[in-house]
């Protein structure tokens, strides 16, 4: 049996967050477990991004968010916090997500599209009237993507007062971001487009070896995956591609999902 | 060739010919978690090619993405060691304090499969699987966004919950006999103490079923979302740092193997001709709904309080490998076994120690040309021995894990009189299950005379359970009579999960099939019951006696063994059985009940769903939806 949703959104970005709580007929498909993977999940630094879209687009998140503590007075968002707190939303807004999915195939049709999801129950089938790509990775055609450059993330607490310098002298191609928290750094490493995620896991490894022999600044945690900028692919009017590079923090991604979604039909409920 | 797939949760296969396979490999590893990764790692080291395909973004499983990253059960021993080792080494002074640090782990895990030359595929799933005759040739594969066909002699579903096994067909049960459900799965947030040191905490997190894609994932979102409940970020306890990016399922389908390995066996000791490994765990199932588990499980569990007692476990060769196929494994949880030996043989390290020996035993099969459980045993034994993975501890066979990780050997008892000795104290388990073992003919009049010992009231309401657990009805006036006087008193036996002297005699009133307890058993399902002090005696968590926060377990569990005791009468005697209907459905009409067992009235909470779970119970046993 087919499902039958409005329209499908391509990876639980902050995009498709915020896109599916204002067309309600529409399903999130993630390969992953995580949502918000463009932001809390690769540990992507967010300078103040609160402002940047209307109030009345973003207001009611950006009241859940405050209300959880994640939300600054000055706009900046505890990215790492929202890995719960984007769940709470979600669940509170009853937006529909499959979590383990992947995408196998999409075919264009006259009246939309015909998708094939991989999931824990095997293919399901799903038709949409829209589809939207919003992973990083442009999952609906990867072909002739072309992957300018990958990084990961590290958050660290307290490091050494030279600690910039000391990781620059090692890695001059790194990149320093406040946390939300005073003594919060998060470190950008980034790699060519075709690094691995071993190679790049062992070169921070090295890196911050070298860097602080003694221990003199330790890593929190690291993002669990490339946070992946891509260009191209071959079919451009395939689908709506939007890509989480184009946003600079996670308000921002979920009001132009919440703009993008306006005006959209009646509510359907996804099939699966 | 055949070539098969599954269709929304149908197998289906159909004849295509020749297949040209972009690369063939000797072992092919679908899901590189605890046990997937040393799988792969121990069959390259003795000579396979081997590819590991992984859904997630990096190796290790449940001990790294799932970030339970501590050992309380299970073996030492193994490869396992050297990778722990060295990435304790990077703890301290590249990664903030914390055992095992899964970010320090993977990187081990990962450079060690590369030295050994396995290719390691990120973001890729098995999606179908190519078989000549019932032997594996292959399996098509999304990786990065593409599809590949690629060739392999043999395949090992690593995926934990069967998912490959389920692509072929292979049939499986899951969960519990009587009502389906598994354990609680389980949601893991990871924070920054003041100490500066990390920590970490699991929430489980209810029921939750992995084969509806749905289902699951309303599960997962909510089991996450539940961390934004507990104050974040209050910088005197904690500074939240992430969420595992894997969730924390316990159990999943198991399925027909060429072995079979029983609770029973378990219990019982059986000693096994081909083992593949020994495990050692207690029969760690977590939550509180052991109401409605199966009978032997209760048996040990509620009625001879023995939950912890942790058993050198023999994991028979053919347990890994499904009936009927060749080239094909399941190395991980998933095992050809009986209800809830999957709780005790999914400890990190001893999947550890399962995945190294199960790639050693298929780099010998494969080798050969044999099945796997026709392979030299000798010369695996041999191999594995002097690898240190296969049973590191031979002398500890059962015993007591204390919380600190001290090992107290437990003896089954064969004289009477220092099972009478233990029947006096509150720490009778060892003493009911030797007496199980001695049988009744040899301990009955003995423990009939202990009962009658008004001057001792411990030994004599201890020897009634004892005879309660040997199904002899003499001991029932007394049961019934802690019934009567029931309380929150509990046993001391085990580190947690201690049972309540009165649930086990309202189980055992129940097994029996007891009429008389019916009027006090109707007691307990009335709102009022909730009035007696015992039921407010702990108003904070207690892990002795399995008390969470938000949950009355004291009420829940006099009120779920009430119910289950009170259906289970019913069928013996039709002619009460129209009373005890009407005052178990009157028990659910509304929702107070659930309030008097928790305070949280999220109805997807698990709290929430395990209350609410005591009306299916009820609404199956009356035939109709309530």
């Amino acid at each position: 049996m087919e499902g039958q949703v409005d329209a499908v959104l391509l990876g639980a970005s902050f995009f498709a967050i915020g896109y599916t709580s204002t067309c309600p007929g529409s399903l999130i498909v993630e390969e992953t477990e995580v949502l918000g993977n463009d932001f809390e999940g690769c540990l992507r630094a967010s300078g103040p991004d609160a402002d940047a879209a209307s109030d009345r687009d973003n207001l009611d998140f950006r009241r859940f968010l405050r209300g959880k503590g994640v939300l600054s007075d000055s706009g900046c968002v505890d990215i790492p916090s929202l890995a719960t707190v984007v769940c709470a939303y979600v669940r509170e807004k009853r937006i529909p997500v499959l979590l383990d999915a992947f995408l196998l195939s999409a075919e264009k049709r006259e009246d939309g599209y015909r998708l094939s999801i991989f999931t824990n129950d095997g293919i399901h089938m799903i038709r949409t009237r829209e589809l939207i790509d919003t992973t990083a990775l442009r999952v609906s055609q990867r072909d002739n993507l072309v992957v300018r450059a990958k990084y990961l993330y590290a958050l660290c607490y307290r490091p050494a007062a030279d600690f910039t310098a000391r990781l620059r002298a090692v890695c001059p191609a790194c990149e320093f971001s406040r946390g939300f928290f005073q003594d919060e750094w998060i470190v950008r490493f980034p790699f060519d487009g075709s690094a691995a995620l071993p190679t790049a896991r062992q070169a921070v490894y090295d890196w911050w070896r070298r860097a602080f022999p003694l221990g003199e600044a330790l890593i929190d945690g690291m993002s669990f995956d490339f946070d992946v900028d891509a260009v191209g692919g071959t079919r451009p009017d395939f689908c709506r591609w939007v890509p989480h590079h184009r946003h600079a923090g996670p308000v921002e991604a979920f009001t132009d999902g919440c703009l993008a979604a306006g005006g959209k039909g009646p509510e359907s409920n996804a099939v699966l | 060739m055949r070539y098969y797939e599954l269709i929304e949760g149908k197998s289906r296969s159909t004849e295509i010919g020749a297949v040209a396979f972009s690369q063939e490999f000797g072992l092919i590893v679908s899901g590189l978690g605890s046990a997937g990764t040393f799988c792969a790692l121990a069959a390259a080291q003795e000579g396979l090619t081997v590819c590991g395909l992984e859904r997630g973004s990096c190796c290790g499983g449940m001990s790294v993405q799932g970030v339970v990253n501590g050992y309380y059960n299970g073996y030492p021993g193994g490869l396992f060691e050297e990778v722990d080792s060295e990435a304790n080494k990077a703890v301290g002074t590249v990664y903030r304090s914390f055992f095992n640090h899964p970010d320090a782990k993977k990187r081990v895990m990962e450079q060690k499969l590369i030295s050994a030359g396995v290719g390691v595929h990120y973001h890729s799933v098995v999606i179908g699987i190519y078989a000549e005759e019932r032997q594996i040739t292959g399996v098509r594969v999304l990786t990065e966004g593409k599809i590949r066909d690629i060739g392999c002699r043999f395949l090992s579903d690593s995926t934990s919950n069967g998912y490959v096994l389920r692509l072929l067909g292979i049939a499986g049960s899951v969960g519990r006999p009587t009502d389906g459900r598994t354990q609680p799965f389980s949601s893991v947030r990871v924070f920054r103490r003041p100490d500066g040191k990390l920590g970490r905490t699991n929430h489980d997190s209810g029921y939750i079923d992995q084969y509806r894609p749905r289902s699951f994932s309303e599960s997962v979102i909510e089991a996450n979302a539940s961390h934004a409940e507990v104050g974040l970020n209050d910088r005197r306890r904690e500074r939240f740092l992430f969420l595992a990016p894997q969730i924390g399922i316990r159990e999943g389908m198991v399925f027909e193997g060429e072995d079979r390995l029983t609770l029973e066996d378990v219990l019982y000791e059986k000693e096994c001709a081909r083992t593949l490994v020994c495990a050692y765990s207690d029969i760690d199932k977590h939550g509180d709904d052991y109401a409605f588990d199966s009978a032997l499980y209760q048996e040990w569990r509620v009625a001879n309080n023995l939950s912890t007692i942790t058993f050198k476990i023999r994991v028979p060769m053919g347990a890994i490998v499904p009936k009927g196929w060749k080239g094909l494994a399941s190395v991980s949880r998933c095992l050809s076994v009986g209800n809830y030996v999957s709780s005790a043989v999914r400890m990190n390290r001893d999947m550890y120690r399962l995945g190294e020996a199960s790639g050693v035993a298929i780099a010998m099969a494969v080798k050969s040309g044999r099945g796997l459980r026709d392979i030299d045993y000798p010369a695996f034994l041999k191999a594995v021995r002097k690898r240190g993975c296969f049973d590191p501890r031979l002398a500890e066979l059962r015993g007591f894990v204390g919380a600190d990780g001290g090992f107290t050997p437990v003896a089954w008892l064969t004289d009477i009189r220092e099972v009478r000795r233990q029947l006096s104290g509150d720490c009778p388990g060892v003493a009911f299950w030797s007496c199980r073992r001695l049988g009744l003919p040899a301990v009955r009049n003995d423990l009939v005379r202990m009962m009658s010992q008004v001057q001792d009231a411990e030994l004599r309401l201890n020897a009634a359970v004892a005879l309660g657990n040997l199904g002899d009805d003499t001991c029932l006036p007394v049961l019934r009579e802690i019934v009567c006087n029931r309380s929150e008193y509990h046993y001391l036996d085990c580190r947690r999960s201690n049972q309540m002297r009165s649930v086990i005699a309202i189980y055992l009133c129940g097994r029996f099939g007891d009429a008389e307890i019916v009027p006090e058993l109707l007691e307990i399902l009335k709102p009022q019951e909730y009035g007696r002090r015992m039921y407010h005696v702990y108003t904070k968590p207690s892990y002795q006696l399995s008390i969470t926060e938000n949950f009355n377990s004291v009420y829940y569990q006099h009120l779920s063994f009430a119910i289950v005791a009170l259906a289970t009468i019913a069928r013996k005697h039709p002619a009460i059985q129209n009373r005890i209907a009407a005052a178990l459905q009157e028990a659910v009409r509304t929702d107070d009940y659930i309030g008097r067992i928790t305070a949280d009235r999220r109805m997807n909470s698990p709290n929430y769903r395990i209350a609410a779970n005591l009306r299916t119970y009820i609404g199956n046993f009356l035939g109709k939806e309530l």
